[in-house]
């Protein structure tokens, strides 16, 4: 959130997609407003830990293969 | 710039707020200085607590009706707020209260040097007489929640 871009990608739109969930849907099931989902899809919001296993488990799928982090500036 | 439909509650309730606080300022600003300038007018205690008690009952009237507004027309969606709204309201907050603070620390500062050096004190702003140390606390009350809404708002754009 806020200008600087994450490390960390996420593949929830086409996973959701694959499942057949609307956005609405999705927001719902996971206990978010439908923003915060299209915010995480469009990478400009990393959700917490919580919201993240929330959304794995619903979609079902791991976590990792959700989120995807990038650690080319730790080193 | 996010279409009305497409904000989430507390979105909605930062634009409403953002606008009814500028009006009031700009109001009591008007009330206070007569127009333009820094520095308020000359009130008697009574004209000057006529004014700071407009300026509560206008507060309190309108941020009233705003939350009110806003419970009658909520359930349309299942969740109106979750963790991305409360850290950005978070956001919000410690931006105001840094404002806030800097604007204490502006008038302790202010009024020590008008204290210490008197007369030969020659700075934009007074708050040595009771109506300017007033005005000047509620206009930094002020700004400090329209830096509030203001932060909220531009974390929603980012």
């Amino acid at each position: 959130m806020g200008g600087k871009k994450s490390n960390i990608t996420n593949k929830i739109k086409r996973v959701r997609v694959l499942n057949g969930y609307s956005q609405v849907e999705l927001a719902e099931r996971v206990g978010a407003t439908r923003q915060t989902i299209i915010a995480v899809e469009a990478e400009r919001y990393a959700p917490s830990l919580e919201l993240a296993f929330r959304i794995a488990h619903v979609l079902k799928e791991p976590i990792d293969g959700l989120f995807v982090f990038d650690p080319s500036d730790l080193d | 710039m996010t279409r009305i439909e497409e904000m989430t509650e507390p979105q909605r309730q930062s634009w409403i707020k953002i606008l009814a606080d500028g009006a009031i300022l700009i109001w009591f600003w008007n009330a206070m200085t007569g127009g333009v300038g820094l520095s308020p007018q000359n009130f008697s205690p009574a004209q000057m607590s006529g004014i700071i008690i407009k300026l509560v009952v206008i507060t309190i009237i309108l941020h009233a009706g705003i939350s009110i507004a806003f419970e009658v027309r909520k359930k349309k969606e299942r969740f109106q707020k979750d963790e991305r709204d409360i850290e950005i309201s978070r956001k919000g907050s410690q931006a105001a209260y840094g404002l806030l603070q800097l604007g204490v620390g502006f008038v302790i500062i202010t009024l020590l040097a008008q204290f210490v050096i008197g007369d030969v004190y020659q700075g934009p702003v007074s708050v040595i007489e009771p109506v300017e140390m007033v005005f000047a606390l509620c206009v930094i009350s002020y700004l400090s929640d329209l830096y509030r809404h203001a932060t909220i708002l531009w974390a929603y754009k980012a």
